[in-house]
């Protein structure tokens, strides 16, 4: 059972190609890693399968797997935490939680695990990088998602704030929450995830069980760099 | 979602905000000024110079929506930063994301909008009132001055509609208050004056909004300036509902 399927999704800003025609099956329950260089099209595509960002071509589906269900409940991370900040972490989780319909009875929880419930009260305007980035995650677990995307999650984090992040998704994983999961940190990936897409230059070069797409290679750096070697050359329109 | 969750979410965004009130707060006391300004209005005449009671009952409600109007640009450049920013911190991407659709979104502004007209003419009704009962009553120039009254909050609307329109296109702030007054101050009056026969130009969406609250002191120089109120409300009713489509369509074919 696959909770998100893509088919021929393309995207072109200007005359540059970002997403060329890509086709992706993301399975329940896994934690899929999108992996790429940085204008490798993860973030173009996980804007349009989030709604953010229309494709010029293409189409995806998302599948709640529950019966009766239309579409499952995602929490996410896009690119870069966005918040109000004039508002506390609290204030913007509240926002947060009335779009989602969840109750606000979850939101001291959320900020207790991010480790940012002593600064609640605060301005989020006053809060460091890798404190937006624990408050976003925190917002993306909110109201318990079936599905969480998280684009480059460990940005702006200290490795401290790295290991509670991994250590989330585990929770996530763990937890039957389908994990999808953008970063060019490829040990990161290679760590967490049970699947993975390679893309460059907004080309779909492989996807697919993790195992499969390291085949013989020792590590999934190794295999990595066999599938993007000669794949230089930006494509465009 | 339904309606009275979209304002609960509108007020969760804004309430809690020190700009707002500081916002509002200056708003008021710049209101209140301009009132001022006029206690001791005098026009100077070919027979010499007169002095007008612009505070006193009934005319202080058509004075006070008239000079207000201008304060209010003010108003509207606090509207456009609320839709710009929503851009600029990417909140309103971040919206859609978590799944409020694009339509609602617009709606949950349309809404800011008209709690803002309807918190502006709260303050000039209420600074009206206060500065008619201090002075008394004397003559009208106006008769029908109270009619004003229902006219600014349609005004205001208008022209934060417009705000709105135009912030979604432009995204940016500075690009957006240039925008706006640029057109409503100088684009359009160009326009009416070099364009437009007068015919069309007076249906121009400034013009419009700007006739539904025409200048006041004309009156006192004994200048009687033909005035119908139809052909003004009807365009700027019609305008309010499609700047309010407008934006729906342009938000929604964007990409956040």
């Amino acid at each position: 059972m696959n909770v998100l399927e893509t088919a021929g999704l393309s995207k072109r800003y200007g005359r540059v190609q970002a997403l060329r025609s890509l086709d992706l099956a993301v399975p329940q329950g896994s934690v899929f890693g999108i992996l790429g260089p940085n204008g490798s099209g993860k973030t173009t595509a996980l804007g349009i399968v989030l709604g953010a960002i229309h494709p010029d071509a293409g189409r995806y589906a998302w599948s709640a797997g529950a019966p009766g269900a239309a579409h499952p409940r995602i929490g996410s991370l896009l690119e870069v935490p966005a918040f109000y900040p004039a508002l506390s972490g609290t204030e913007n989780l509240v926002v947060v939680a009335r779009i989602r319909g969840c109750g606000v009875e979850g939101i001291d929880e959320a900020l207790a695990q991010a480790g940012l419930f002593e600064r609640r009260h605060s301005p989020v305007a006053t809060y460091s990088l890798g404190m937006r980035q624990r408050l976003a995650i925190a917002a993306a677990r909110l109201g318990a998602p079936d599905v969480v995307v998280l684009d480059e999650p460990g940005n702006g984090l200290d490795p401290e704030g790295i290991a509670d992040v991994r250590g989330a998704i585990r929770r996530l994983a763990t937890g039957r929450v389908t994990v999808i999961l953008a970063s060019h940190v490829l040990d990161e990936v290679q760590k967490l995830c049970t699947h993975v897409a390679v893309l460059k230059h907004g080309r779909l070069l492989a996807a697919g069980d993790i195992d499969a797409v390291v085949a013989g290679a020792a590590r999934l750096e190794d295999a990595y760099m066999a599938l993007t070697h000669g794949h230089d050359e930006p494509p465009r329109a | 979602m339904a309606t009275t969750n979209l304002l609960a979410l509108e007020a969760a965004k804004l309430s809690p905000s020190r700009e707002l009130r500081v916002s509002l707060a200056v708003y008021a006391l710049l209101v209140a000024l301009a009132l001022a300004s006029l206690r001791a209005l005098a026009f100077e005449l070919p027979g010499g110079s007169i002095r007008v009671s612009a505070l006193a009952f009934p005319d202080v409600w058509h004075n006070a929506a008239y000079v207000a109007g201008w304060v209010n640009y003010l108003l509207y450049v606090f509207a456009l930063q609320t839709v710009t920013h929503e851009y600029q911190f990417r909140t309103n991407r971040q919206n859609v994301i978590d799944g409020l659709p694009r339509r609602r979104y617009v709606l949950g502004k349309i809404a800011v909008m008209a709690g803002f007209a309807l918190i502006s003419s709260a303050i000039v009704t209420a600074l009206a009132g206060t500065a008619g009962v201090w002075t008394g009553t004397a003559a009208a120039s106006e008769p029908l001055a109270i009619r004003f009254v229902a006219l600014y909050p349609l005004q205001t609307l208008a022209y934060l509609m417009l705000a709105l329109f135009v912030g979604t296109i432009a995204r940016r702030t500075g690009l957006a208050v240039l925008l706006f007054v640029g057109y409503t101050l100088v684009a359009e009056p160009m326009l009416r004056d070099l364009v437009f026969s007068h015919t069309l130009a007076r249906h121009l969406p400034s013009a419009a909004f700007t006739a539904l609250v025409p200048n006041p002191f004309f009156a006192y120089a004994g200048m009687r300036v033909a005035y119908s109120l139809t052909a003004p409300l009807v365009d700027t009713a019609i305008y309010v509902c499609l700047l309010g489509a407008a934006t729906i369509w342009v938000f929604e074919k964007q990409d956040l």
